[in-house]
C-alpha cells in the first residue's frame, strides 16, 4: 500500500530528533531509512508504526490519515532489532497471536500460521520454543509473525543486526525475495550501507533527524548531493574548490562545470580515478604514500600537496606497476565528479 | 588442578557441610524429639510413638489458633499480592517523580524489625479506638510483608523486555491483551514465589503477631510461645515439627509448579 509522510517533526525534550521529513513509497516498493546512529531513522519507523506521535505533520498508509491512530489499529507488520517474540509462547503461537488477539478460532490461526511458516521455510519448528531457535531461525519467525496478518506495511528496525556476517548477507536477499513474491510495501532502517544497497529499491539517506536524499542505490552512490550522502555511502574523495561562473579546477589540467559559485566540495569515488605514469610539464598529480592491496584491486593513497591525500583504487591488474614513493599522474573523467555545496551551507 | 587448589577444596567442603550441618541440626532434634514416649524434652528421646502428635490435636486452643493463623496468612498473602503487585508495575515502568523516593519508602518496612511494625500499628490503632484483633495483625503483616512482594516482582519485572509488549500492541492486541496474554504469565513465577514467602512468613511470624494479635484469638506462632513458657511437654516439639512440614510442602509445590531456579531473581 502507498504510504505517504509530509513534515513529520518529533522532539524528544529539547532535541529536535525528526525535522520536517517527507517521504512517498509506492505500493509493493522495498525503502531503505539509512543512516548513522542517532539520526533519527528508528523515530521516524517508530512514528509510521505509531509507537511515537509526531510533534507536527502528518502519516497516511493507503487513503488513510494515520497519524494518531493506535499502533494495534494501524495494521502495521513491526520486526524489532532484538526480533521481541514471545519466550513463552511456541513458534505456531508467536505466529498466530495477532490471529488469537483478533478472536479468529484456534483450528483456523493454527492453519494460517503453518502457511505462513512454510512460506519463510519453518514449518517444521512450530512446536518449538523461542529460546531454541538460532538468531536466523528467531528473525523469520518474526517475519512470519509480522506477515500472517497480512499488514499493509511492513516495517524492520535494524533486523539483521544480530545475525553474523555471512547470514547476514544470505537473509538479506531472501528477505529481498521473499517481500517481492509477497508484494507488500516495505520499510527498513539500517546504518549499514551494503545492507541498504542490497536489498532497496530506493534508499533514504538521512542526517540529524532530515533526509539528505532518496534514490535508487545507484543514484545515491554516484550523485550524492551532499557531502554527508557521499562520505556514509562507500569512500569518497571530498575535495574542496572554489567554484567560479558555472566552472571549476579539480587539478590542474582538469575543470568541470559546476552549478554553484563559491566554496564547493568535489565528491570523486576512488575507483573513478585514474593512474598514470606523469608526463612533463604541471598536471594532477602527486606522490604515492600508502598502497594496500584489497581483493581485486589496489588501493593507493596519494599526496597532492593538499591537507589530505586522494585516494585511489584500481584494478590489481595494471595497478601493481606502482609502489610507494612513486611519482603518478592522476586523471578524471567529468562526468564521474560531483560538486556538493560543504555541509554548512547544505543545511 | 595443584596441591594448594586442592587444599582449598577439601577446606572449602568441610566449611560447607559443617554450616549445612548447623543449620539442619536444629530442626532435626526439633523433629526426633516430637516422637518421644517420655513427659518430657529431652534429646535422644526415648522410645518411639505419636502420643504428642494424638495429643496436640485433641488441644481446641492449638487447633483454633492454627485456624487463625491460616486465615491471616491467607488474607496477607491476599494484600500483599494485590499492592505488591501493582505497586511493582508502577515503581518500574511507571514514570513520575519521586519515583525513587516511593520505593525506598515501599521498600523500608524490611528494614525494620518485626516488633517496631507491631508497635507502632498498635499505638496507631489504638488512637483510633482500633485494638489488637486478626484485622490488625493482617494490616500490620501485609505492611511486614509487602517488601518480599515488590521486591521480587521488581526484579521480574525489570528484567522483562518492553518491546514484547510493543509488539503485542503492534500485532493488534489491546493494552488489557497485553497484560493478560504477554506481561502477566512471564511475571507469574514471581508472584507465585512471592506468595509463597508472604504465606510462610504471616503464618509463622511472632514478633508482628506478639503485639498485634487479640489475646482472645491468637496466631500459632504467638501460643506455641506461650506453650513454651508454661509448658514444657513434647507437645511443643510436635507443633514445631508439623509447621516445619507445612513449609517444606508449600517449597515442593513450588517447585513442582514454577521450579525454584526461576525464584532466583
Amino acid at each position: 500500500m502507498h504510504v505517504q509522510i509530509d513534515g513529520i517533526d518529533k522532539w524528544f525534550g529539547a532535541n529536535h530528533v525528526l525535522r520536517r521529513c517527507d517521504l512517498s513509497v509506492e505500493q509493493g516498493e522495498l525503502i531503505t531509512l539509512l543512516g548513522p546512529s542517532g539520526c533519527g531513522k528508528t523515530t521516524l519507523l517508530r512514528c509510521l508504526a505509531g509507537f511515537e506521535l509526531p510533534d507536527g505533520g502528518s502519516v497516511s498508509i493507503g487513503e488513510d490519515n494515520v497519524t494518531h491512530l493506535a499502533p494495534n489499529h494501524r495494521n502495521v507488520g513491526f520486526v524489532f532489532q532484538s526480533y521481541a517474540l514471545f519466550p513463552h509462547l511456541t513458534v505456531v503461537e508467536n505466529v498466530g497471536y495477532g490471529l488469537a488477539v483478533r478472536r479468529v478460532s484456534k483450528a483456523k490461526r493454527v492453519r494460517r500460521a503453518m502457511e505462513t511458516l512454510e512460506l519463510v521455510g519453518l514449518q517444521q519448528f512450530g512446536d518449538r520454543y523461542p529460546a531454541r531457535l538460532s538468531g536466523g531461525q528467531q528473525q523469520r519467525v518474526a517475519l512470519a509473525r509480522a506477515l500472517v496478518l497480512q499488514p499493509k506495511v511492513l516495517l524492520l528496525d535494524e533486523a539483521f543486526n544480530a545475525l553474523d556476517a555471512k547470514l547476514r548477507v544470505a537473509m538479506q536477499v531472501e528477505l529481498r525475495k521473499l517481500v517481492k513474491k509477497v508484494g507488500i510495501t516495505t520499510i527498513c532502517v539500517t546504518h549499514d550501507q551494503t545492507e541498504a544497497l542490497t536489498i532497496s529499491d530506493r534508499i533514504a539517506v538521512m542526517f540529524e533527524g532530515r533526509i539528505d536524499q532518496m534514490g535508487t542505490p545507484s543514484e545515491v552512490y554516484e550523485r550524492p548531493c551532499t557531502a554527508f550522502v557521499a562520505d556514509f555511502l562507500g569512500t569518497a574523495n571530498l575535495l574542496r574548490r572554489r567554484s567560479e561562473g558555472g566552472s571549476l579546477e579539480v587539478g590542474p589540467g582538469i575543470r568541470i562545470s559546476s552549478t554553484f559559485d563559491g566554496g564547493v566540495i568535489v565528491v570523486v569515488r576512488p575507483e573513478d580515478v585514474m593512474l598514470s605514469q606523469p608526463i612533463e610539464g604541471d598536471g594532477w598529480g602527486g606522490r604515492i604514500t600508502f598502497s594496500r592491496l584489497v581483493g581485486p584491486s589496489i588501493e593507493f593513497e596519494i599526496d597532492t600537496g593538499e591537507d589530505r591525500p586522494v585516494r585511489v583504487l584500481s584494478p590489481r591488474r595494471g595497478g601493481d606497476r606502482y609502489s610507494v614513493g612513486d611519482r603518478v599522474a592522476l586523471a578524471l573523467s567529468s562526468r564521474d565528479a560531483c560538486v556538493v555545496l560543504p555541509h554548512q551551507e547544505a543545511s | 588442578m595443584g596441591a594448594v587448589d586442592w587444599v582449598g577444596a577439601v577446606v572449602l567442603g568441610c566449611v560447607a557441610c559443617f554450616t549445612l550441618l548447623l543449620l539442619i541440626m536444629p530442626s532435626v532434634i526439633v523433629v526426633a524429639i516430637s516422637f518421644t514416649e517420655k513427659e518430657y524434652i529431652g534429646f535422644p528421646p526415648e522410645g518411639f510413638s505419636f502420643r504428642w502428635f494424638v495429643e496436640l490435636l485433641g488441644r481446641d486452643q492449638i487447633i483454633e489458633s492454627a485456624v487463625t493463623s491460616l486465615r491471616i496468612a491467607s488474607f496477607t498473602t491476599v494484600f500483599a499480592l494485590l499492592l505488591g503487585v501493582s505497586a511493582a508495575f508502577a515503581l518500574v515502568r511507571g514514570r513520575f517523580p519521586g519515583r525513587m523516593a516511593v520505593t525506598a519508602f515501599v521498600v523500608a518496612p524490611q528494614m525494620l524489625p518485626g516488633m517496631v511494625i507491631g508497635i507502632a500499628i498498635l499505638f496507631f490503632g489504638a488512637y483510633f479506638a482500633f485494638y489488637q484483633s486478626d484485622a490488625m495483625v493482617i494490616i500490620a503483616m501485609t505492611v511486614f510483608c509487602l517488601p518480599f512482594a515488590v521486591r521480587l516482582v521488581m526484579a521480574r519485572l525489570a528484567v522483562l523486555d518492553p518491546t514484547l509488549d510493543e509488539a503485542s500492541v503492534g500485532l493488534g492486541a489491546t493494552k488489557s491483551q497485553t497484560f493478560l496474554r504477554i506481561t502477566m504469565p512471564q511475571v507469574m513465577p514471581a508472584v507465585i514465589g512471592a506468595g509463597a514467602f508472604v504465606f510462610i512468613e504471616a503464618f509463622d511470624n511472632i514478633t508482628v503477631a506478639l503485639f498485634t494479635s487479640s489475646p482472645r484469638g491468637r496466631p500459632l506462632s504467638v501460643e506455641l510461645y506461650n506453650l513454651v513458657q508454661f509448658d514444657s511437654s513434647p507437645i511443643v516439639a510436635a507443633l514445631s515439627s508439623l509447621e516445619i512440614l507445612f513449609a517444606l510442602l508449600i517449597m515442593i509445590v513450588l517447585a513442582r509448579s514454577i521450579g525454584l531456579d526461576r525464584l532466583r531473581t
